[in-house]
Order: C-alpha cells, then structure tokens, then sequence
C-alpha cells in the first residue's frame, strides 16, 4: 500500500549517524505496553514464589487480562562468577524465563523447568510467547542486598551508577527455538502490537529482579531487613545486553521499520499541521527540554564517543532553551515548526531527536492512537509490469546514495556480515583479513543495488521488458528487485547508508531499533553491543495510575521528589 | 521434534542458500516448504527426496517461447522455477480476464500451491490440476485464501508430469461437485497454534544442508566478531 510520506521528512533520517542518534518516545513499545496495561486493566499477581534463602527455585507472575490469562515463569540458579556472560555463546545464566498463554499446569511447570533454563537448547510450545534469561549486575545486586539486609537504604546515586539489579541479554520472540510464531500470536492473544509480550515479560523480569533483591536480604536478616524505598526502586530499570544481531533485522524487515518511522513522522505531522503553539504549551515543552537535560548530565557511560554525544545534546538543547525563551507570540500563539526548523538548521541529530520526542509528549491524542498501530506484514511483492527502463530510472533516484559508491574500493566492502557456527551468534568480519566472507548474508543493500543497476545499464536490450520477462531469464536478481521495488511504498524502509563501509558503526543500528523498544541510558561497549536500560523510572506495577503512566521519559535522580 | 513455522521457513531458507538459490529465490523455495510443511504436505519430507536435483544445481530461468501452448520445465524443480512462472503469469492476466498454461516435465505439482495461496490475497481465482504419484488427478481452486480441493481417477490419461494452471479474474467461485474445502485462514491458525512436525530423518538431512552457512567457530571471530569484551558489572 502505498503511504503518502509526511511532509516533514528529513532525508538524513535512515542514515547510520541520524539513527544512532534516536531517543525513545510516547510510541515506543514500552510506553505503548504499560498505557495498554493500565487502560484494558490488567492484574499482575504472584501466584507462586519458591526460592529458597539464596533467591533459588522457581516464581510464577499471572497477568489477568480481559481476555486471557498468561503466566511469566521465572527460573532462578546459582551462577559461579566465572561463567556469567551477555555474549549470545553464554550457556549458563543466573535467571530464565518465560511468558507462557494461560495459567501454568503442574505437567506445565515440568516442562518448562527442564527447557527454559537451557534457553537456545531447550524447546518451547507454540504456547509460549517469550524466552529470555537475565543475569545480575554483580556490583549492584550485592550492594542491595547488603544495604537492605542491615535495615539501610542503598543511596541512589549508587542505583544511578548501574542502573539495573539485573540485564537480559536475549529476548526471544516471534518463533524462535518453538515459540509462538507471531503470525499466530497477534492473531489469538492482545500481544498484536510487535514486541508487546517482550515488553511485558521485561517489565515483570525487573518487579522480579526487586522481589528477588528484598527475598534475599530477608533471609539474610530477617528481623533487620527492610523493602526497598519506593523511590530507589522507581529509578531502577532493568538493564539489557545487546549485540549485533538487531542490525540484521532492521535490514530484513524493511517494512515493518518503514511503518515504526513512518509513525513517529505522521505524529510530528499531524501536530504541526493541527496545534498552534501557545505560551502554555511552550512552558510544558522547556520543563520538558530541561529534564532532558538534567538525563543528559546525570546519565552513566564510560564509552568516550557517546559521553561526547550526550555533551553535545546537553549544549544544543540549552540553545533550544534560550531559542524558546525567545519567541513571540502573535495573537497569543505561534507554530511548532519555528522550533522544529531551528532545530534542523542549528542542532545536531541527537538534539532534533530530543526535541521530537518531546514534542510527541505533549499531545498524547495524536501521538497514542498512532503507536497502537505499528505493526506492518513482511510480505515483499513485486511490480511485474515494471518496465526494466523504469526501474532504472527509479534506483538512479532513489538510490543515488548507493550507486555512487565505488566498491573497488577496500574501504567500501571492508565488513561482512555472518552468522557464526558458534550458537548462531551474528558477527561481523573483515572480508579482507578474516575468513568467511563466502558466507556473508545478504545484507549490503548498496552493494547488491549497485551491482544490478550495472547490470541493467550493460542489458540495454532488456530495456523495453517487463521486470517479469527480465527475471524469467536472470533470476538471479529477484530478491534485491522485489525488494526495491516493494520499497518503493515504504520510503523509510531503508538504511540510507553502506553497511560493509568499513567507518560503519553498527551501534548506530542497535540505537534506533532501542529506541523505538524504550531503552534508554545508552552504555556502548565497543562499536558492536551496548547496555541499556528498561523502563528506567517506571512505576512498579503496584504504584502504576494515570498521573504515572507517561511521566517517566528522560528519568532523573530527582523525577520522584 | 515439533518447530515453529519460524524455524522451518529459515532452516529451509539457510538450505536454500547452501545449494546455490540466489537471494530472493531462497525465500519464495524456503515459502513453499515451510507453508506446505505447516498445511500438512509434508513439505519437508519432499525437500529431502530432492537434494541430489537441487544442491549445486540451480535454474530458474523460463522459456516462455511457447507460454501459449505449454511451458517446458525440463524436469527442472518447481522449486527454482515456480516463483517467476506465477509472476509472469500474474503480468499477464493484467491485460486479459484468463489464463491457463499447461506445464510439461513438472515434477510435484504441489510446489505450485502455496505460490497460488500467497497471490489468492486479490480475489482472482486460480486453479491447479496435476496428476499425483498414485495416478490421481488433483485439483485444487484457490481464491480468497481458501483453497477447496477434490481428487480423481486419471480416466481422461491425463499425463504424468504435467500441470496445468488457469487464472481467472471473472470467476469468484468454483463450479466443482463435491468441494472439500482443505485449508481456510482459519485453519492456517489452527496449525500455527499446533507445533510444524517435520519428518524426523528428512529434518537432519535439511539441518545439516542448512549449517552449511555458519562460518565455523574460531578465535578470531570469538574474540572480534561481536565486538570483544564481556565485563560483568
């Protein structure tokens, strides 16, 4: 279906430094899961808690939905120090889980027992909607333990230096190792949106990761031992590992991320177009624009280009602060692209970004609606009456960024991207001093475009034939085809940019698909995985109300007071 | 073992790739056995039997020189050919109210159905004749997604080898006696809602085709190709 592209539109949008550059927003999945948990109601219980006086045994959270029951099933082991890892090659981790459709039964239970823990080597049943598995941040989960145990709060500042008691380092969904397929789990459970059961079980994985917490300091101290302060909680968040292996994805969904930006534009649109800009709203945005600073300042890395970055933001949004401080109103109002185009012209990308998303926060009318709606088929099709001369016209377009890379150049086809023998971890090698680059996976788009507009140029007598003629005798160049030409609906469908460059930070990647998860504090750990943290600043469950449920975006030490 | 739609389309998919498909030709392979493997047609399993015609064997390439009369497909697998078959026949029927090609040297013309099923999105109605390994006429009508089938003896010596398809963008419904409709969306859930249950022995042989992609372990690519480091904190 063809989508009229929002007017706004930014051509650096889908470019490797614009999408490294993304925050999250009211549309990200996990905003959108905890609104809908608030609105349909839903109950969160912990019908089971078995551990014993070291946090091991099983615990079981229902879910009550108004339509159905699911069941997130929590596994907990003793790990030896030694053997925690985030990387994929991992096979031990200190906590499995599952989020399971219904209530557990007792051959359930067994079940899953045996083959959550095992993650990647066990099996699941299409009655499973999530695998995933977490480990505790060593300093942190001691350091709680400890405080609580002696009656003592630890300090938040201390919380702020990690963030998170526990990460997971893989959220499984969408049919992998036997799960639920998602063709299915949209269809039959409220999960329609992409990634909202993963939402779900990582939120209730962080309730666990504080359940686990007091459990322990109980048992250490039962008569001293106290909860942790409300507070102290809120600005924990659960933290992630991530790696390489969501670059291949925004690659090979292209769609589904052309309708995930296509959303965020149509907001911003429909704002401009239908909001003036008045004093009061202006005031609401420069509270916002400071707390985002105040995030900037506060929040932790070690990683010398992104504290930079973060640098950077901070001082382009107090511009964006005096800039606003500045406007005049006529007749009591003024327009939101003032803003948006200062922004464009005198700010860097992590700037405009911030200033977009808290834009889309004050209209929660327009912006809600639009992120219950992000879900898009994967289906590629191709126009087979296409004749070949117009599809070259097209890819000269369209495709300018890609045809006019010189590939024999080293420095253009450095990287590959493969899948590693070693528990299908994704990994990226050097084509020319590392083995394996007859095995890449079809990811370098510019490449593969390039390769056929050559073609096309040197085939001048299947000019005047159809796309459908064309591929009866050279098949071979269907996929990039189908693909340019399905694309040709979906105009943020794909990476402006050559991912075998070898200057490519794949980061960049990770970043946007985060963003548009909720992750927020950016920690890279090379140019190739992060930490983030999850719903960092969220109400707990039982704290969750209407005056909550959307404050939480840019999360200080001080959002609680 | 039971698997995931999921998993049986990208296993396939990796195998696709090991034996030489080009990228977009795997897909729609990887399509056709996933679909037919979750429909219970065992698609797997017919995979399997075909490894020796495909592995290193690629040819999707159609000569259409005949296209009104009949399609030699030289014993060449529906698997590397069907896809662009039905897309030139989708060209096709743009600018006429029917088609029908007739294909000769076509082994298992069941390949052809879920390339049907996936353009039946647009109302037009299709139909699929072949004669199966127990000299049993099969037809098949696809429209809506629903697929409404009925079988025969081959009294009329309808060849081996042989299939037939019609496109007909006039016809909404079917004319057949004694419909039995097969697969509805409503079934297409019902299996999704059920594990895929591959053939055990065919699984491994396409399993291990399909590992064939993975870049064997090393240090090297341990140490670098994620990004190093693994510090616990």
């Amino acid at each position: 279906m063809l989508q009229k592209t929002p007017k706004f539109l930014n051509n650096s949008q889908m470019t490797l430094k614009h999408m490294g550059s993304r925050y999250p927003s009211r549309l990200s999945f996990s905003r959108s899961m905890l609104r809908t948990m608030l609105v349909e109601n839903w109950k969160i219980k912990k019908t089971k808690f078995d551990l014993d006086k070291n946090g091991y045994g099983t615990a079981i959270y229902e879910i009550n939905t108004p339509k159905n029951v699911y069941s997130l099933v929590c596994f907990s082991r003793f790990l030896n120090d030694k053997e925690r890892s985030d990387r994929v090659i991992a096979d031990k981790w200190d906590t499995a889980y599952t989020l399971h459709i219904g209530k557990i039964k007792k051959e359930d239970l067994q079940r899953l027992e045996t083959n959550v823990p095992l993650q990647e080597s066990g099996r699941n049943s299409p009655n499973e909607l999530i695998l995933s598995r977490a480990n505790k941040s060593v300093r942190l989960f001691k350091k709680v333990v400890e405080c609580l145990s002696t009656g003592t709060q630890p300090k938040i500042s201390e919380i702020n230096e990690v963030g998170y008691l526990m990460r997971t380092t893989a959220v499984y969904g969408s049919g992998k190792f036997g799960l639920s397929d998602f063709e299915r789990t949209k269809q039959a459970t409220i999960f329609n949106q992409p990634f909202r059961a993963e939402m779900l079980a990582v939120y209730i994985i962080r309730e666990f990761s504080v359940d686990l917490v007091e459990h322990i300091a109980h048992h250490i101290n039962p008569k001293k031992a106290v909860k942790l302060d409300k507070i102290i909680k809120q600005h924990l968040g659960i933290g992630n590992s991530t790696g390489l292996g969501m670059a291949p994805f925004i690659i090979k969904h292209p769609k589904l991320i052309h309708k995930w930006m296509y959303q965020f534009n149509l907001t911003i649109n429909k704002i401009c177009d239908s909001r003036n800009l008045t004093k009061e709203k202006l005031n609401k945005f420069i509270i916002l624009l400071k707390k985002a600073k105040s995030y900037l300042k506060e929040v932790k890395t070690i990683d010398n280009f992104q504290i930079k970055k973060n640098k950077d933001a901070f001082q382009d949004i107090e511009k964006t602060i005096s800039f606003c401080e500045k406007i005049k109103f006529k007749n009591n109002y003024t327009q939101w692209k003032k803003i948006i185009n200062f922004a464009s012209k005198n700010l860097n990308y992590d700037a405009q970004e911030i200033i977009n998303v808290q834009i889309i926060e004050l209209y929660p009318k327009i912006a809600d609606p639009l992120a219950d709606n992000m879900s898009n088929s994967d289906d590629l099709y191709l126009k087979t009456n296409q004749k070949i001369s117009s599809l070259i016209k097209f890819i000269e377009k369209n495709y300018e960024w890609a045809i006019k890379i010189n590939f024999s150049k080293k420095e253009n086809s450095y990287l590959f991207w493969y899948t590693s023998e070693e528990k299908l971890e994704p990994r990226l090698g050097e084509r020319y001093n590392e083995k394996g680059a007859e095995l890449e996976q079809p990811l370098g788009i510019a490449k593969m475009v390039k390769n056929l507009h050559n073609f096309l140029i040197n085939h001048k007598e299947m000019h005047s034939k159809t796309v459908a003629k064309f591929l009866l005798i050279y098949p071979e160049h269907r996929g990039i085809i189908r693909r340019i030409q399905t694309l040709s609906d979906y105009k943020f469908g794909e990476v402006k940019d050559n991912i075998l460059a070898k200057k490519t930070m794949p980061i960049d990647m990770l970043r946007f698909k985060l963003s548009f998860f909720g992750a927020s504090r950016y920690d890279p750990k090379s140019d190739r995985w992060l930490r983030v943290s999850f719903f960092a600043g969220a109400p707990f469950y039982k704290d969750l109300s209407i005056q909550n449920v959307d404050s939480w975006g840019f999360a200080t030490m001080n959002s609680y007071l | 073992m039971s698997y995931s739609f999921y998993e049986v389309y990208i296993t396939a998919q990796r195998a696709f790739t090991a034996m030489g498909f080009p990228y977009g030709s795997d897909e729609d392979a990887a399509f056709i056995i996933a679909w037919l493997e979750l429909n219970k047609f065992q698609g797997v399993f017919l995979l399997s039997n075909l490894i020796q015609e495909l592995d290193n064997k690629y040819d999707g390439r159609i000569d259409i020189k005949n296209f009104n009369k009949k399609i030699d497909f030289h014993n060449k697998s529906i698997l590397m050919k069907g896809a662009g078959l039905i897309d030139f026949m989708n060209s096709q029927i743009k600018n006429k109210n029917k088609i029908s090609v007739k294909i000769i040297n076509c082994k298992d013309g069941i390949f052809f159905l879920p390339l049907l099923y996936k353009r039946s999105y647009n109302s037009n109605l299709s139909k699929l004749t072949f004669c199966d390994t127990n000299n049993e006429i099969r037809n098949y009508e696809i429209i809506n997604n629903n697929i409404i089938f009925n079988r025969k003896k081959n009294s009329d010596s309808y060849k081996k080898n042989t299939v037939s398809i019609t496109m007909d963008i006039n016809m909404q419904d079917s004319s057949n006696i004694n419909k039995n409709k097969i697969i509805s969306g409503k079934k297409i859930q019902k299996n999704l809602s059920r594990s895929l249950l591959p053939h055990s022995k065919s699984w491994n042989i396409i399993a291990k085709i399909a590992n064939k992609t993975f870049v064997p372990e090393s240090d090297e690519s341990r140490l670098k190709g994620a990004g190093g480091g693994d510090d616990n904190d």
